[in-house]
């Protein structure tokens, strides 16, 4: 058991590195960062300034909706361009299955997102240096973050899988999370079952929870089952491509 | 347990060539989404949900808990909230903690500005009133309930008691009980409650319907008795004589634990005053003047100060002001009665007070002699734990009579029932006659607003790092790789 589990990530390893190494290497990843982190940083100030509250709740949902629209471009590249180059036939005659490609695609796109998140903890330095926040909201919250994004570039990565073009990806892309955060608005606005049927399948709904301090287990499993589907689905939609 | 080679086999024939493509595999996607999608419903009924907050401020009390887990009925939540403010998301944060507990709450909000014609239908005048609605019975609960703001203090915070009132709304509106009727008494003048106009009561009559309470009216003159669903007997300022058959009724009434509210103005008597003296309560004959404490410079309308008890400790407690226009004193009698308890319930403030007797004289001031000297009792309630016979050996639960007597009918008019305290007053004194029970007591959540006071330098410092040197050390690395990938 402890061996398959040691093979499996001995085989995605070479995948993840050489991902991250093309990330960059590309001038893409260091602009998206850099303008993530000029909207942030502008929204954390602004909200800070005018609340004079001690507290990461504002912020982090704009760093979501951030999110939501540089996620397409960071796993444009992920899958589509391979069918471009043809490379994937090179990747097929390695020893690893399509599973390992995805995944270490995926967990590839994670760590960047990762990085990027690990800088924008400079914000509750900040509050903790000037303010008594309180801790445990601001945890919760960069958890919540952090699932969030899991699901935002998943849904990217599925979106790269469907074309061989990455403009096309990006689009397709942007399309699956608006589609998710409409169904967000809508179930604010709808009431009655509808209205709480398409909540619960919203994906800010869920993250509000964490901005206020609550780790839910439901919540959480969300997000991964969301996250979970979206590769599922990704791998199966190349088996299917392949074949 | 499965077999490892059963899933090795499973895993092979997932690997063929046929069933990659083609409707096996279409099954197998359908499968594993319904797998996923059953774990998350199953989840939803098991879950657990963590506060990771200072104060606990989302935790629900132990009490709420319990309540929630055996609710049975369907209750439905309407919230009337202003949009945007601080207000709101409290209630809404709060109202979700309960929805996640159990599925028989319904909860809506409602902006009251975009649907005037349904918050008319609740009888919504304010902004944040929250109502809660069962079959027939309803409770709604106000903002100035809800919220008590500290700003005075160092750290200003602003205490919530959201669950207190809303677990108690839940239980009063799913109650097994029936219905307390509250009577009012005609046939002497008395104020009326169906009457819209300056003089009438008809807002007393809503609030208490928006209470839980159904209104009727009962004339024991023709009737020769109290029903025997009267939970609360009001009397609202008989203008006429009260006849003996009728006092010996009410006596009746309130020697087997009787219920009664009763509103006095000055200038007139009914001989009702035998029956309040018989239960301790010794009726003036003056009319009150308070130059200190006085609603717009009139001192025949007295501000009241109250005296600690169930019935005005939220009025004191949110500093909400009452008005009693042209009122007259009360005391309580020297007799002794066993079995009974008086307690003053609101009085002049001041010393400057007194109780004028002379209504001959041109200028009224204050006489020694002839004048009731301050401070002034304005209104009282009376307790008493009526003697019952014991039936063999059968414990009998005993039955206390309760009565409130103010000397003052004009507050509860609907010119002056605006006036907030004055309909709270009228409202919790009926509360505290029909004995509510099953009130839960829960503490009161503070939450503390985390100020982060900023100097200007600070200020600039954050914004700085934030948005212009961190972003800017990103793009220099950048720079600094493709330089780099350049000289390759």
């Amino acid at each position: 058991m402890i061996s398959a589990i040691k093979t499996f990530f001995k085989r995605i390893f070479p995948i993840v590195k050489k991902e991250l190494y093309s990330y960059f290497v590309s001038p893409i990843a260091y602009i998206v960062i850099t303008v993530f982190l000029v909207i942030s940083g502008y929204f954390f100030s602004m909200i800070l300034f005018y609340g004079q509250s001690a507290e990461l709740r504002g912020v982090i949902h704009n760093m979501s909706i951030t999110l939501l629209f540089i996620s397409p471009i960071i796993t444009m590249r992920l899958l589509a361009e391979e069918k471009k180059l043809g490379t994937i036939e090179l990747l097929t005659t390695y020893p690893i299955s399509l599973t390992h490609i995805v995944l270490g695609k995926y967990f590839a796109s994670l760590i960047l997102f990762l990085i990027i998140s690990f800088i924008t903890l400079e914000y509750p330095v900040f509050l903790l240096i000037y303010g008594k926040p309180d801790i445990g909201p601001m945890l919760s919250a960069y958890l919540g973050f952090i699932l969030l994004g899991g699901v935002f570039l998943s849904a990217g990565l599925f979106a790269s899988s469907l074309t061989e073009n990455q403009i096309v990806a990006t689009v397709i892309g942007f399309g699956i999370l608006l589609m998710l955060w409409i169904i967000s608005w809508a179930g604010g606005l709808v009431n009655g079952n509808i209205g709480s049927i398409l909540s619960s399948l919203s994906v800010f709904e869920h993250f509000d929870s964490f901005t206020r301090g609550i780790i839910d287990v439901a919540d959480c499993l969300y997000y991964i089952s969301l996250s979970f589907s979206f590769v599922f689905l990704t791998i199966r939609r190349l088996e299917w491509k392949r074949w | 347990m499965v077999k490892l080679s059963n899933i090795k086999n499973l895993l092979n024939w997932i690997r063929k060539k046929e069933f990659k493509k083609g409707t096996d595999a279409i099954i197998f996607i359908v499968s594993v989404i319904g797998i996923v999608v059953f774990i998350n419903v199953l989840i939803s009924r098991y879950n657990f949900r963590y506060d990771t907050t200072e104060n606990k401020q989302y935790s629900l009390s132990n009490q709420t808990k319990k309540v929630l887990k055996n609710l049975d009925k369907k209750v439905k939540v309407l919230a009337f909230l202003k949009k945007g403010s601080y207000y709101e998301k409290q209630i809404k944060d709060l109202l979700h903690e309960y929805t996640q507990r159990t599925k028989k709450l319904d909860t809506e909000y409602i902006d009251p500005d975009k649907e005037p014609a349904l918050a008319s239908t609740y009888g919504i005048k304010e902004y944040n009133t929250v109502v809660f609605e069962s079959g027939l019975k309803r409770k709604s609960i106000f903002e100035r309930e809800l919220f008590s703001f500290d700003q005075y203090s160092q750290n200003p915070s602003a205490t919530f008691f959201g669950e207190e009132y809303f677990t108690n709304a839940i239980i009063t509106v799913t109650q097994e009980t029936s219905q307390k009727s509250v009577y009012f008494l005609e046939g002497h003048k008395e104020r009326d409650i169906d009457n819209n106009e300056r003089e009438g009561m008809s807002e007393i009559k809503k609030a208490l319907e928006m209470d839980n309470y159904s209104i009727r009216k009962i004339n024991i003159a023709k009737e020769g008795k109290i029903p025997d669903d009267c939970g609360v007997l009001v009397i609202a300022s008989p203008g006429s004589v009260v006849v003996d058959e009728e006092l010996n009724i009410l006596q009746k009434y309130l020697d087997n634990g009787g219920k009664m509210l009763v509103l006095l103005d000055p200038l007139i008597s009914t001989r009702l005053e035998y029956l309040l003296n018989k239960w301790k309560v010794d009726v003036h004959n003056d009319l009150v003047f308070d130059p200190q404490a006085c609603y717009f410079f009139d001192p025949r309308a007295p501000i009241p100060r109250y005296m600690g008890h169930d019935i005005t400790k939220d009025l004191e407690k949110n500093k909400v002001a009452m008005v009693l226009p042209g009122a007259k004193s009360l005391t309580e009698t020297k007799e002794k009665k066993e079995g009974t308890s008086v307690s003053n319930l609101l009085q002049t403030t001041s010393y400057g007070s007194w109780g004028e007797r002379d209504f001959k004289s041109r200028k009224p001031e204050y006489n020694k002699d002839i004048d009731t000297e301050p401070p002034l009792t304005l209104a009282i309630a009376v307790t008493y734990w009526v003697k019952q016979k014991k039936e063999g050996k059968k414990e009998i639960e005993p039955i206390e009579m309760r009565l409130v007597v103010v000397g003052d009918s004009d507050f509860a008019s609907n010119k002056a029932v605006q006036i907030q305290g004055n309909l709270d007053f009228f409202v919790n004194s009926v509360n505290w006659l029909a004995k509510e029970k099953d009130k839960i007591s829960i503490r009161a959540k503070s939450s503390e607003i985390k100020r982060i006071d900023l100097s200007k330098g600070k200020s600039k410092f954050i914004f700085y790092t934030s948005v212009i040197i961190t972003p800017l050390l990103v793009l220099c690395a950048g720079i600094y790789v493709w330089i780099k990938r350049r000289k390759l």
